[in-house]
């Protein structure tokens, strides 16, 4: 028997929780999947306005008529605009922008299928497990990942590290004013130098090989997990792994239509019953927004 | 079910992420023979290696009767060049080269803004030469803080853009050479390290 007397604190956090559920639970996993790609497509779509423009017009009409955006043949235009100016910039091209062209055509593919909101899911299972398979082979591959060096490199460099290798590596503002320019120095056009000298902080290494190893081992989780058939207890991590690197990866390296795809083929293949994790997605979907604001410029130096 | 066993639906959800593959197979294969830039072509390597797009760099000379010349790559020739960075090939190569060589280079004369806002002034006629003779008159006493006589500077003129007073530069061929850098952890160093290089009248290329 329960009470129906609101108890202050306690009922308070579990109804606005559960109105949130019910909330996000409203819209099935294919509409919620459609609207989240579309908007995906007005806020990040190739950069090229002879591209950008008639795309978002699209999206943003089909975000407001049900009719076009359960069109198959939208997705296929969307998804022959994102294809032929990826191809066609293919050395300018990011790895999203393709993922981006697949979604479409997944879309599309679905929509020709008996079953279009289990045919969705499925394809997303695929698309991400095939995503995170080739990104951790890529990585064995790679002459200078998992030596650490490319992390290393990255937090001396990359800006977006800087916070890091500064409050966490100890890497102070004139050791990189100091890289920066020797590195300047180094691929400028009237240069004649071989090699130059960088400077770090003997702790850098440690932070590298964690940041390193902690990249590599997520990936692997969740290339086994959604490879893993259904059924498995390995199958059972795929979200919460998926969750996990959303919310760590895009804090340090946002790139955020990279993110929102993710987001999106994780929504499409959720079990509808699993409301608490679908609010989990939303959350990341705004939240990635927020990690935008460049927030190490918020630190003191 | 068609003949093959595998029905219609099974093939519409298996040829997109197998399309996926595809793709990062081709690019597998353009990393280890063309030595495309793992961090483009489709093949999610980005954020595995230091041998990005921006980790490699060209070195462009004009070969002139007074030497060789470095030169910046000029904005119209920057796609080109930027496509020769990532995927360097013989025919990528060749043709920068050749859009280097056919192009009219010309000393740069540098002056600063208020001597152009002058010349400027001097060009438009008559009726500007007061304005001219003012700027003369508040200048006349003031020593320049640039001395651009020092700077030694040439540039590719534009498609349409006339031939102007500065002193032509006689190009007799151009080299361009295309590196990378490596990061050695342990001794702390960036190293470069040609790729390729390729001179005009010449098919030389080192990998």
């Amino acid at each position: 028997m329960t009470s129906n007397v609101a108890q202050p604190g306690i009922d308070t956090k579990r109804g606005w929780l559960g109105a949130l559920e019910n909330a996000a639970s409203q819209m099935g996993r294919l509409e919620i999947s459609l609207l989240l790609t579309l908007l995906l497509l007005v806020f990040y779509p190739p950069r090229y306005v002879y591209i950008s423009l008639p795309l978002s017009v699209i999206a943003i009409a089909a975000i407001v008529l049900p009719t076009l955006r359960h069109n198959r043949y939208v997705w296929l235009f969307a998804a022959f605009l994102v294809g032929a100016v990826s191809l066609s910039n293919w050395h300018s091209t990011d790895n999203h922008k393709y993922l981006l062209c697949y979604w479409c055509l997944a879309i599309f593919c679905s929509f020709s299928t008996k079953d279009p909101e289990q045919s969705l899911a499925q394809i997303a299972r695929w698309l991400i497990a095939a995503v995170f398979s080739i990104a951790v082979l890529q990585k064995f591959l790679s002459s200078d990942y998992l030596n650490s060096d490319f992390f290393y490199f990255e937090l001396l460099f990359d800006k977006r590290f800087s916070g890091l290798a500064q409050y966490v590596g100890g890497i102070q503002e004139f050791i990189n004013d100091l890289n920066t320019s020797a590195r300047h120095a180094l691929v400028n056009y009237d240069s004649a130098l071989i090699a130059v000298k960088l400077s770090s902080n003997s702790s850098l290494l440690y932070l590298a090989k964690f940041i390193t190893w902690w990249n590599f081992l997520i990936q692997v989780m969740i290339a086994v997990s959604f490879l893993a058939p259904t059924q498995t207890w390995l199958a059972k991590w795929r979200h919460p792994m998926l969750l996990v690197f959303l919310f760590c990866t895009y804090l340090f390296a946002p790139v955020i239509g990279f993110g929102w795809v993710l987001i999106i083929l994780g929504i499409a293949q959720l079990d509808p019953a699993a409301t608490r994790t679908r609010l989990l997605y939303l959350l990341a979907f705004i939240l990635l927004q927020i990690y935008k604001y460049p927030w190490s410029s918020l630190m003191p130096s | 079910m068609s003949k093959t066993g595998i029905s219609r639906d099974t093939f519409l959800i298996l040829v997109v992420p197998v399309l996926l593959c595809v793709v990062a197979a081709v690019q597998l294969y353009l990393v280890d023979s063309r030595s495309l830039s793992r961090w483009k072509g489709g093949g999610f390597g980005m954020f595995t290696t230091v041998d990005s797009p921006s980790a490699r760099f060209l070195r462009v000379y004009l070969i002139s009767e007074t030497g060789e010349v470095p030169v910046l790559i000029p904005r119209k020739l920057r796609k080109l060049s930027h496509k020769v960075r990532v995927m360097p090939s013989k025919e990528r190569l060749m043709k920068l080269s050749e859009k280097l060589r056919e192009g009219t280079w010309v000393h740069l004369t540098m002056v600063s803004a208020t001597q152009h806002y002058q010349n400027l002034l001097r060009a438009a006629g008559k009726e500007f030469q007061d304005s001219a003779d003012n700027i003369q008159y508040q200048i006349q006493d003031s020593t320049p803080y640039i001395d651009f006589e020092q700077l030694q500077l040439v540039r590719m003129l534009g498609e349409d853009e006339p031939l102007t007073t500065d002193k032509q530069l006689k190009v007799t061929g151009v080299r361009v050479e295309v590196w990378k850098y490596l990061f050695d952890r342990e001794e702390l160093v960036l190293r470069a390290s040609k790729i390729t290089h390729i001179a005009s009248g010449e098919n030389s290329s080192d990998v």
